[in-house]
């Protein structure tokens, strides 16, 4: 977020933010329900599968077809993610550093309830973790994926995740892990609709980002 | 604040699930067969006859053991745990097989658990009426329920087949 | 020369050719319209190759494209994993559009080979000829596109060997196959030419069984399950897209491992 005299004031979440975060929800429930098709083609937990009405495809083509499509929605917009961020510096200074003590204090508040997000524009500890446990989730659904798409390609790949069956197993725990990571977002974003309006509108106007001493000195 | 986060987390599932969308009831491609289901109360010739059409295959004996015994259909659920083959007295073969135990553990997922043999009991199964799929097999010739209502067998009440030798038992097609 | 893959009388190529750009034109906007709007992702149903929405056209056309990534991903030099033999499932796992009842075996005597297209030597072959070929066994995996897999071993004359012994154009794109099951089905020259691409006459050193595709199949390491045609009666070598029984209702082409 560079700040020079002509640009506006730099929104919470800026146009290539937004646009990104909604490309990558599209992606993610189109894969997510796509590969539900692809699971119960063949489940890997005996009994455990999805019913019908919840997969995305009327049957396993269909569901290859969409997760096929969108795998690439999702390589090309989280890479554009990865490197906006990094060279935005907006990964590193949303989402660390992450301190013992505010994970305690944000655990204390979550369990009174206390939930009420004032300042839109840093998170807790808590939110931190969820935010990189999804970004690392999703880089490793690309590499667990890749091994079940080329398994002869990248034969080494699939014996690190512990064979065929294993690298199936690693993107169902992904899948699981990023789902379970959807259901807490959309609910807490329900919860306080102002992180709904800020994704869609922009948010409110920053602050200049304080350095991390003068920040420390503010709290 | 509980009681408002219940219906934001039903209405989290529910845009979820409209995203995802109904899928279309059609059946575009392969439809599941009904075809090779069970049908309920076949007589021994009958499945001896259904058994002989699915083109008996050689398989070692000691292959058997440890394998799952499905049910066929979509989901695949496990029934039961392969422990062994025993000779019948008019010269067949019966799978002999450890049903799940009265904690449905094996419907969760919890095969390691179920297989902990709580609450388990063993039963004869002819070889009839199972076809091997893969490292499964799978339970053609009876449903679940008459699986389920087989007399309880004891261990030792009749001779095992030594692992080396072969019998031939038919195969199947995977079910969805 | 009669082609067992063709009609006798196929329509003038030059047709295709002078509507390739319209046809392009039609291919493009669909994926421009279906796959990139958010309108499209509202209509979320189900598309099999006879859906002409836009959404359908499109998911196949990113399979299109999907085809060229893997065609440019698969290295003909790399190998595929072998096991030992300890780890051969026996029997193997089997799979076709029907049930295994419904296998009609196939007359090893009366069976012959029948070749076409761009292949000097079209003489159709026996079981025995083919015995007499230079064999190979490979104990690879089997991974089907439903996402099961077992390890196989298959013996039987190199696909490789085969095309230079009946003088083949290895320059051709495809090899194409027909069954006495009615599973059609094609892979690329690239793969064919692996050397992990077998006709495979024999399963763990016996003759296949009739469900496995007795007398002749293919069986390659670098292919999904479902581009694995048994019970093989004609081998086709062409620069026409053949395309196959599973490719025509929706699933990938190239299908590569």
């Amino acid at each position: 977020m560079r700040i020079n005299g002509i640009a506006p004031a730099p929104r919470l979440h800026p146009w290539a933010v937004r646009v990104m975060h909604w490309t990558n929800a599209v992606a993610m429930v189109v894969l997510i329900g796509s590969g539900w098709g692809i699971y119960d083609d063949s489940v890997i937990i005996h009994g455990v599968y999805f019913p019908k009405a919840i997969r995305l495809g009327s049957w396993a083509a269909e569901s290859l077809l969409w997760h096929f499509a969108a795998m690439w929605l999702l390589v090309a917009n989280g890479g554009a993610y990865l490197v906006y961020g990094v060279a935005t510096g907006r990964l590193r200074e949303r989402l660390l550093p992450i301190r013992p003590r505010d994970i305690v204090q944000t655990v204390r508040d979550t369990l009174r309830l206390k939930l009420t997000h004032e300042d839109l524009t840093t998170y807790n500890a808590v939110q931190k973790i969820l935010y990189i446990v999804a970004i690392l989730a999703g880089i490793g659904q690309v590499v667990s994926g890749l091994a079940i798409w080329k398994p002869v390609q990248f034969s080494s790949l699939v014996a690190l995740l512990g064979g065929f069956q294993g690298a199936r197993l690693v993107h169902f725990a992904g899948m699981a892990v990023l789902t379970g990571f959807l259901a807490i977002h959309v609910v807490l974003s329900l919860l306080v609709p102002r992180t709904l309006w800020a994704m869609l509108t922009g948010g409110p106007v920053r602050r200049p980002a304080l350095p991390a001493v003068a920040r420390e000195a503010a709290r | 604040m509980t009681a408002r986060a219940f219906p934001c987390a039903l209405g989290a599932v529910l845009l979820t699930l409209a995203l995802a969308g109904p899928g279309r009831a059609q059946t575009a491609g392969p439809s599941p067969t009904p075809d090779h289901m069970p049908k309920p109360g076949m007589s021994a010739p009958e499945m001896a006859d259904r058994a002989a059409g699915r083109f008996p295959q050689p398989v070692r004996v000691g292959d058997l053991p440890g394998r799952f015994l499905l049910q066929p259909e979509e989901s695949q659920p496990v029934l039961g745990r392969v422990t062994g083959l025993v000779r019948r007295d008019d010269g067949g073969a019966d799978a002999i097989v450890r049903l799940d135990g009265v904690l449905g553990l094996t419907r969760l997922g919890l095969q390691p658990l179920a297989w902990s043999g709580v609450g388990a009991r063993l039963v004869a199964v002819p070889v009839e009426a199972v076809a091997l799929l893969g490292e499964y097999v799978a339970l053609m010739g009876m449903t679940p329920e008459r699986l389920r209502a087989l007399p309880t067998f004891a261990p030792g009440s009749a001779t095992a087949i030594p692992p080396g030798e072969t019998l031939r038992i038919g195969i199947v097609r995977p079910f969805h | 020369m009669r082609s067992p893959f063709r009609p006798l009388k196929v329509p003038d190529p030059s047709i295709l050719d002078d509507h390739r750009p319209l046809v392009r034109q039609i291919e493009r906007r669909g994926l421009l319209r279906g796959g990139l709007s958010l309108g499209a992702l509202t209509m979320l149903t189900g598309c099999d190759v006879t859906d002409t929405t836009a959404v359908g056209r499109a998911l196949r056309a990113v399979s299109d494209f999907n085809d060229g990534v893997q065609a440019a991903l698969f290295d003909p030099r790399k190998l595929a994993p072998e096991y030992p033999a300890s780890q051969v499932l026996k029997p193997p796992r089997f799979n076709a559009y029907y049930d295994v009842e419904d296998v009609k075996p196939v007359d090893g005597e009366a069976w012959r080979l029948e070749l076409a297209g761009l292949i000097s030597d079209k003489r159709p072959w026996t079981r025995r000829r083919i015995a007499e070929l230079p064999e190979r066994e490979i104990i690879i995996r089997h991974v089907c596109v439903e996402g099961w897999d077992y390890i196989g071993q298959w013996s039987g004359v190199p696909l490789r060997a085969f095309l230079e012994r009946v003088g083949a154009d290895l320059t051709a794109k495809y090899v194409a196959f027909k069954t006495a099951d009615d599973y059609p089905s094609s892979i690329d020259m690239a793969s064919a030419l692996h050397p992990q691409t077998l006709l495979a006459t024999r399963y763990a050193g016996q003759d296949l069984p009739d469900p496995y595709g007795y007398p002749l199949r293919l069986r390659t390491a670098v292919k999904l399950g479902f581009k694995n045609p048994k019970w093989i009666t004609a081998i086709e070598v062409t620069n026409a897209y053949p395309g196959g029984y599973w490719e025509s209702r929706g699933f990938n082409w190239f299908a590569g491992l």
